[in-house]
């Protein structure tokens, strides 16, 4: 059996064919982040972040305002999952506790040999500080490790804390 | 956390922040250096090492982990690559997020960060989008 020369190669994909996961989009967020620190300065990349939270997660925001913490869970879980990444969460009547070992965003730029940006704990905490406001619930970062993005998320019902 | 998943939405609303501090000049600043810095040790180093076979190798990667709808074709005797976007996992996205507005010129970046490498590298490049129905083609091919 020959093998002839064949000048054409093709490659066809419908969207249902793969599962949805470019890990390299983490660069391009921190590419992004970067641009945006290092041309106009933190208080401006925290802007962005909060103009970002406001417009992608208007939907669970409502959500949230209604005072519906499985919605808050249930983002989460999902979002992980998604993200093939493990993570432990702890929902409780009036508060949800999210601990990671490292962030998978954290992870995948430094195994790429890049540099996670110095302000990348925001991504954490301006984006949930943001979607808890005026809302039932607060957000805490109770713990953050720069290095590694390991971390402790805290979420709870404001009412309780009175 | 934003996870990769979400990235999407963050880019378009990147560039509608960017636009509000600095116009369009400064969105397309930010494309050129995103198209030095981000595809310099991945499409660059493939298209000067490989050639068009490169590219090949690229977008066979980039678009099956995005989870593209796309015909992608390598005709080497007449020097020409060629992407079929039938629908665009991001402005496909974009499009499905109802609350949200993508950045009017959403679609525009492709060409701004791809466009300067395909030349870089010794080919032409030209692309014809559908940005309303996230459909777009694109050829890259020997001078």
């Amino acid at each position: 059996m020959t093998h002839g020369y064949n000048p054409i190669k093709t490659m066809s994909r419908k969207a249902s064919d793969n599962k949805y996961l470019h890990k390299d989009f983490h660069l391009s967020m921190n590419l992004l982040m970067e641009y945006i620190y290092k041309n106009f300065g933190k208080d401006k990349l925290i802007d962005y972040l909060k103009q970002y939270t406001m417009a992608y997660h208007k939907p669970l925001y409502e959500q949230i305002q209604s005072g519906n913490i499985e919605a808050l869970s249930s983002y989460f879980r999902d979002l992980y999952e998604k993200e093939e990444w493990p993570i432990k969460i702890t929902q409780e009547e009036d508060s949800i506790v999210i601990e990671q070992h490292a962030c998978p965003g954290i992870s995948h730029i430094k195994s790429k040999g890049e540099k996670p940006i110095s302000l990348y704990v925001e991504t954490y905490k301006t984006v949930y500080t943001t979607l808890c406001e005026n809302t039932p619930f607060e957000y805490e970062l109770v713990f953050f490790d720069d290095e590694t993005g390991a971390c402790i998320q805290l979420f709870k019902r404001k009412e309780k804390l009175k | 956390m934003i996870s990769c998943t979400e990235f999407i939405p963050a880019y378009s609303e990147g560039f509608k922040f960017l636009e509000q501090m600095g116009g369009r000049k400064e969105v397309e600043k930010f494309w050129g250096e995103l198209s030095e810095i981000y595809l310099k040790d991945s499409l660059l180093k493939l298209m000067m090492e490989k050639g068009l076979d490169g590219c090949y190798e690229y977008w066979s990667h980039a678009l099956n982990e995005e989870a593209a709808d796309f015909t992608m074709t390598l005709d080497k005797d007449k020097g020409e690559f060629r992407i079929d976007m039938h629908r665009c996992p991001s402005k496909g996205k974009l499009l499905e997020l109802k609350h949200m507005t993508p950045y009017h010129s959403y679609c525009d970046h492709c060409e701004a960060l791809y466009k300067p490498v395909a030349e870089k590298a010794g080919f032409k490049y030209k692309s014809d989008v559908d940005c309303d129905n996230a459909r777009c083609s694109l050829v890259i091919k020997k001078k």
